[in-house]
């Protein structure tokens, strides 16, 4: 007899065990693509208090009377939705500085339409932040604030303070940003001027559509981004919780917006191909931007195992920056578990608070 | 049969057999994307995909203009003339605030 199979009576008692699980798990999927809907993302309260084209800026609704002196104004990147610092209950960087008393603003950069493609980096660093960051001064009644950037919103705000001259940043706070492209790992590779035309892609599509960007991001790790995270899924299905959190985390990889045409044409030629911004080369609206102009004291978060932003992109920032006050802190996270998962919620955010503090 | 055959039921090798799957095949993408071919096939796949994308939209804005119809060019430009609208309304904007601060400063601070 096949080995496999030498017991029958075992083999059945298993088989029917395993289709009680699948039955179990076919119940929880189910529920959560018929009676579930989207996970609600985004529930911290807060109000709109500026506008500007499709840029919103949020003030959440502090639920402490003494609020720290210095309001946090997060930035994110291009290319995702508001509410992944504000992703989930439990799961919110948010909801946890609200909660320790800070004064936290966000600027949603919203979607981009057609209308948008021709914005560019200065558009943003020059036109939006600027006013953004009147808008919280005012609004906050404090002198300066502290700069928060995640990812690629961490490479704005290193542009914006580079170039700022009134001396409103008390503080720059980075995740996982990237600033230096010369080893970008395979995105290095996937770029280079001979294979991929960014002109060409830009002057037929216009904006980026998220998915492109989305399945490129996959492709770094291509087997665990399209299988692995659903069989293990599949695996857990029974633990409400565990497919909950899933689904949360599903919704930010996959609900990513189009990066409009002009800044994704400078993403990749001055970033990724040129390396500007370390060579001291790039210019928005004919400033150079310089990182030595960044003087006020740094917190740099680097994610050990980010794929998607290598942490010597991240690290090589110490070396151009003129703050006295810097500090590299990391952690063995990825590039979404810094913000969201465990090590984010009891390593990371923690360490933020103290170190605001102590600023 | 042995104790170790005896634990080694279909659904436990089932199980293993997956996990092998999943890791062989990972590794193999992996060294497949990191290839020099692998970036020049993405880029020509992608180029030819513009041409085509490319062919089409010409040929739509010529059906649209040949019909008298509006184009999502239009529009575009149109929304375009709006967002400089409204920029040049918030330039006044701030421009105004900035006055606005200036005059309400106590007179002895600019002395």
């Amino acid at each position: 007899m096949f080995p496999l199979m030498s017991d029958p009576e075992e083999f059945v008692k298993k088989a029917l065990n395993e289709a009680e699980q699948d039955y179990d798990r076919m119940k929880v999927l189910l529920k959560s693509a018929y009676e579930e809907g989207e996970p609600i993302t985004g529930q911290t309260p807060k109000e709109v208090i500026w506008t500007k084209n499709k840029a919103k800026l949020y003030r959440y609704q502090p639920v402490k009377e003494n609020l720290h002196p210095v309001p946090i104004l997060l930035v994110y990147a291009l290319i995702n939705r508001p509410y992944i610092l504000d992703l989930y209950p439990g799961m919110s960087l948010v909801e946890y500085l609200v909660n320790e008393g800070y004064d936290v603003y966000l600027i949603d950069w919203g979607v981009p339409g057609p209308e948008d493609s021709f914005m560019k980096y200065e558009n943003y660093v020059l036109d939006y932040l600027p006013r953004a960051v009147s808008k919280v001064l005012k609004t906050s009644g404090a002198p300066q604030l502290t700069m928060l950037g995640y990812c690629m919103g961490g490479t704005i705000t290193c542009m914006y303070a580079a170039l700022e001259k009134k001396n409103c940043i008390k503080n720059v706070v980075l995740f996982a940003a990237p600033i230096d492209f010369s080893d970008a790992g395979l995105f290095s590779s996937w770029l280079r001027k001979e294979f991929f035309n960014v002109d060409k892609l830009v002057d037929t599509l216009g904006n980026i559509p998220g998915d492109m960007i989305d399945y490129g991001n996959k492709m770094l790790k291509a087997m665990p981004n399209f299988y692995g995270s659903y069989a293990r899924v599949w695996e857990k299905m029974w633990d409400e919780k565990a497919v909950e959190n899933w689904r949360v985390l599903n919704k930010w990889v996959t609900d990513g917006i189009p990066f409009p045409g002009e800044a994704f044409r400078e993403w990749i030629k001055d970033f990724y191909q040129d390396n500007k911004l370390i060579n001291k080369k790039l210019k928005l609206r004919g400033r150079l931007v310089d990182l030595e102009n960044i003087k006020c004291p740094i917190l740099n978060v680097v994610a050990e195992k980010d794929h998607i932003v290598l942490p010597q992109q991240s690290k090589a920032l110490e070396k151009y920056v003129g703050s006295s006050k810097y500090e590299l802190f990391t952690t063995m996270a990825g590039h979404v578990s810094l913000v969201v998962g465990r090590p984010g919620i009891k390593v990371l955010w923690p360490k933020l608070n103290s170190w605001l503090e102590g600023e | 049969m042995s104790e170790g055959m005896k634990q080694q039921d279909f659904f436990s090798v089932n199980k293993q057999f997956q996990d092998m799957f999943e890791k062989n095949t990972s590794a193999w993408i992996d060294s497949f994307v990191k290839s020099e071919s692998y970036a020049a096939g993405m880029g020509l796949a992608l180029n030819n995909y513009l041409s085509l994308i490319e062919n089409w939209k010409k040929n739509m804005a010529k059906q649209y203009s040949n019909l008298n119809l509006v184009s999502q060019e239009d529009f575009t430009r149109l929304s375009r003339q709006i967002i400089d609208l409204e920029t040049k309304v918030d330039d006044i904007q701030s421009l105004l605030e900035e006055i606005q601060e200036g005059l309400n400063k106590p007179k002895g601070r600019n002395k």
